[in-house]
């Protein structure tokens, strides 16, 4: 064995797929290219995945001038017999051939021994499996090991210092971790600190998810793959923002983010938390927020700002390709709906008092639509004026989104804003408050734009926005500013910026505008 | 039925209310046009809101449609909302639908719609396609949530045209969407009317700017009875007169009584020999409305006097009593039944410079106007109204009411019945 280099193997575990996993600790002197063969006799076993974590000192080598250690992880393609493991750098070699733990079944290691031997590793180790298992089909297999609902980080996970709300308790230095995701599958974690965080100071995320089964016992665990992460550091917080696939989120009956805070080279943190469902503007403006105690003024530092101005601009260059693609295929003057039956969707039913205007000019809907959806506070109570009536089948509330989800391509829609019905009326022409019929493009296109720009938590602001865009007139704002309690007047021009380019992606830009929209504070 | 069926038609006439129990304009107007037309042997019925049986079903179980006499009826409207303007109960809406839609009228002739409920019309329109709807306006109460009065809330000023903004900035707690949701469904059913009948050119004016033009809307005078009209109409003694003033009715915050009575010291001291008689109400009652004229009121000692409720069949003789009638209103008025009676009393008026008082009174002919809420102006042509060769002219110009083959003749054609009777 050459000096400097050193190479251990820790276990040999193999997976349900017929590879194993390999985990062990190497140590090689700085700036030293290392690679690590796997050998079955002169033969060298394929490896499918490996990957490196750094190892706090007191776990690798001591000694002063000693080769930095890690920890590695490896999927070889089969399960070796007499397996050599096989370290080289700077034109030495180290190998190992002891294993410390063989399992002789991927369940014998799901169902004690992984996770025992997870749990007695530094936390880096647990945390780069669960964080690999997302992006590596085999590692996968993992979450389902021993048939825990979490496999074989079980345990470790329950080890895990759980965040509850945003608070950080007894962790110095760190007051606020806030997790939220978005419906168009963002994911944005912030760590906030009481002081500035040291310059060295790293925030990793591993994602799980818990799919639900027939029953609570066969719910099934899944990691999740987060691409187009961006990490940044500010004064006093550390961000990470990053994508899923938006789909998960329909699937999932839970999301939990596990947070790697790296302090240092010798001090990792991992906390557990849940991601708060947020709207698109909630979620870009944690970028900004600060802790309660923080001094006024802090919030929307340059810094911060900065951040987001990169972020949405990342946001813009993933998100505004589908967005323009989609407006394209919804021509404002198509009767998109062709013959389909036609579903009326009255929104903003918010008030009680709507039902009595709705109740003497119910057969304006009788006429026109075969079923009729209706959103707001006062849906069911607006509903009962053509309940009584009889004569159109009527659905509010979730099943009325769920209607209106499911109607592309079975039927087409006729929106209907309650205050501008309202209007209409008094001018006598109600026809004129009614929308084109909206069809499957339409609602491709809704949704996307609800997902990735949406201001609010339900469909229905979605939709009022997206017809506001269909009778822009110009000189008119193409896009209204989001009302809500922003971390700063700078954040929410930013943001609502953003949200306006989203929106307006696609459409010819000619008499829309949408610069210079002011803060709604 | 017992009653015959004219050729003409069946007409059913519902009021906001039977005068058997208030005695507001609207309902005196509803029913002297069911007496009237009864007199004049047309198939005609009344049906009344009633505020006795509504409070009564409060308590106990009460039909809501009842017999009260001879083709008249009243109805509970306890399962009405609030606001008087829908019902809450769609089961005794249904009731009071069944029924008006059982009397199987040729016309349905609404007198208002307050307590009698939108819905309730769009419901009896769906019912009785075939029927004509008319409809008599007394206020504007579906044009401004003030009752109607189109006098802002905050500073008794004038409105002087609807709009959300407008309307919010008299209600505050309201919505903008609430206002838009008001007028769309007042204006959608007062639309499907086939005429609406306003007492005066000036509501409707009102009406018109605010979007209700669908119907035929002709202007047609109250009708004021026929026991009034068969009252000789006799000269009265000027020099005796010119001094005397009336002021006829309740002392609401929108009639200017106080507008008067601030008047008064202002005007005796111009003349001391005038007096001022207040019918409607006793000293207490104005009081208690209005306890920072107590002063004025203890001042003007003998030269003021509170004559107290009075019977509205009683109106016309008092009216001749007094050698002017002040109509000092503070909102605009639509077509004051006072105005009628002082009018057919031949009892010159003084009415405020606006709406209703200015179109019905015209000016040097039927009386004097004053500037609407100034008790300075008012005083001034108190003084003026003194000269006995002034009120002794305008005794001799004043114009009588609209006589009754007139109002038939005018309500025929406004109904279209006229084309029937043809």
């Amino acid at each position: 064995m050459e000096v400097g280099l050193q190479l251990s193997l820790k276990c040999l575990i193999p997976l349900p797929d017929g590879r194993c996993l390999l985990l062990g600790r190497a140590s090689a002197p700085a700036a030293v290219g290392a690679e690590l063969a796997l050998m079955e006799g002169d033969t060298a076993c394929p490896i499918a995945h490996g990957a490196f974590y750094p190892l706090p000192a007191q776990h690798g080598t001591e000694g002063s001038g000693a080769a930095p250690a890690h920890g590695f992880s490896l999927i070889a393609d089969r399960v070796p017999k007499s397996p050599r493991l096989v370290l080289r750098a700077g034109g030495g070699s180290a190998s190992a051939e002891s294993v410390e733990h063989i399992f002789e079944t991927a369940e014998a290691a799901g169902t004690s021994g992984l996770a025992k031997l997870l749990a007695d590793q530094p936390p880096a180790l647990g945390f780069a499996l669960l964080r690999d298992a997302g992006t590596h089909a085999a590692l996968a297999s993992l979450m389902t090991l021993g048939g825990a609902p979490l496999g074989a980080f079980a345990e470790w996970m329950a080890r895990l210092h759980p965040v509850r709300g945003r608070t950080v308790e007894n962790l110095p230095g760190v007051e606020e971790a806030e997790a939220l995701h978005s419906l168009g599958g963002d994911i944005l974690v912030v760590v906030r600190g009481g002081a500035a965080f040291p310059p060295e100071a790293r925030l990793e995320l591993a994602l799980v998810g818990l799919l639900p089964g027939a029953g609570p016992l066969a719910s099934r665990a899944v990691a999740l793959p987060l691409f187009d992460g961006h990490a940044a550091a500010l004064p006093q917080a550390l961000v990470l923002h990053g994508r899923i696939d938006p789909a998960w989120l329909d699937r999932l009956s839970a999301l939990e983010v596990v947070l790697q805070l790296r302090m240092g080279a010798e001090e990792v943190h991992l906390l557990r938390c849940r991601p708060r469902a947020a709207t698109v503007p909630d979620l870009l403006d944690a970028v900004c927020r600060t802790t309660l105690l923080a001094e006024a003024g802090e919030a929307g530092s340059t810094e911060a700002l900065g951040l987001l101005r990169l972020l949405t601009a990342r946001r813009e260059a993933a998100f505004e390709p589908m967005l323009a693609s989609l407006a394209a295929q919804c021509p404002q003057d198509a009767d998109a709906g062709g013959q389909l039956p036609r579903i009326g969707l009255i929104l903003g039913a918010d008030d009680p008092v709507a039902t009595r205007l709705l109740q003497v000019t119910a057969p304006e809907f009788e006429g026109r639509c075969d079923q009729l959806l209706i959103l707001g506070d006062a849906a069911e109570e607006v509903a009962q004026a053509f309940l009584r009536r009889g004569r159109l089948p009527v659905l509010v509330g979730p099943a009325a989104v769920a209607a209106l989800r499911q109607a592309g391509g079975v039927a087409a829609v006729l929106v209907v804003e309650a205050p501008r019905f309202a209007e209409a009326v008094a001018r006598g022409r109600p026809a004129e408050a009614f929308s084109r019929p909206l069809g499957a493009a339409d609602l491709a296109r809704l949704l996307a734009l609800h997902g990735a720009a949406g201001c609010e938590p339900g469909l229905e602001d979605s939709l009022v926005r997206l017809l506001r865009l269909e009778r822009h007139r110009p000189g008119e704002a193409a896009f209204l500013p989001v009302p809500r309690g922003w971390s700063s007047p700078h954040a929410a021009e930013l943001v609502n910026a953003h949200l306006a380019r989203l929106w307006t992606a696609g459409l010819k830009t000619q008499g829309l505008r949408t610069e210079g929209l002011a803060a709604h504070v | 039925m017992s009653e015959a069926r004219n050729p003409a038609g069946r007409v059913c006439i519902v009021a906001h209310s039977h005068p058997e129990f208030s005695k507001g304009g609207g309902e005196l107007a509803a029913y002297r046009q069911f007496e009237t037309m009864r007199h004049a042997g047309r198939d005609v019925l009344f049906v009344g809101a009633c505020e006795i049986g509504t409070l009564y079903a409060e308590t106990h179980d009460i039909e809501t449609v009842m017999p009260f006499g001879e083709g008249e009826y009243v109805f509970s409207f306890a399962g009405m909302a609030e606001d008087r303007l829908a019902w809450d109960d769609p089961f005794q809406r249904g009731v009071l639908v069944d029924f008006l839609a059982g009397l199987d009228c040729e016309v349905y002739h609404f007198h208002h719609y307050w307590r009698l409920g939108i819905d309730l019309i769009d419901a009896l329109m769906q019912a009785r396609p075939k029927a004509r709807f008319v409809l008599t306006t007394h206020e504007m109460l579906a044009i401004c949530l003030h009752h109607g009065q189109m006098v802002k809330t905050r500073s008794r000023e004038l409105c002087r045209k609807e709009s959300p903004l407008r309307c919010l900035a008299c209600f505050p707690d309201q919505t903008l969407e609430r206002f838009a949701y008001r007028k769309a469904t007042l204006l959608s059913v007062l639309s499907r009317f086939d005429a609406v009948i306003h007492p005066s050119e000036f509501i409707r004016a009102r009406y018109r700017d605010w979007g209700l033009t669908a119907p035929h809307d002709p202007v047609v005078e109250n009708y004021l009875g026929d026991a009034i009209l068969d009252q000789p109409r006799l000269p009265a003694d000027a020099a005796t007169m010119a001094h005397r003033f009336g002021f006829f009715g309740q002392p609401t915050s929108f009639k200017g009584l106080d507008v008067l009575l601030r008047a008064l010291p202002m005007a005796l001291r111009g003349n001391p020999d005038i007096v001022l008689t207040v019918f409607g109400a006793e000293r207490e009652d104005v009081l208690r409305l209005f306890p920072t004229l107590e002063t004025m009121v203890e001042a003007a000692g003998p030269s003021l006097t509170f004559a107290g409720r009075y019977d509205p069949t009683d109106a016309v003789d008092l009216m001749r009593s007094v050698g002017w009638v002040v109509v000092p209103s503070i909102w605009w008025e639509n077509s004051p039944v006072v105005i009628q009676e002082a009018r057919r009393a031949g009892t010159p008026l003084i009415v405020s410079d606006i709406g209703g008082m200015a179109e019905k009174v015209l000016r040097d002919v039927d009386g004097l106007h004053f500037k609407r809420a100034a008790p300075v102006d008012l005083a001034r042509v108190m003084v003026q109204a003194t000269d006995p060769e002034l009120r002794a002219a305008l005794g001799a110009s004043i114009r009588d009411v609209m006589g009754r083959a007139e109002f038939l003749a005018a309500l025929d054609a406004a109904t279209g019945m006229a084309r029937q009777r043809s």
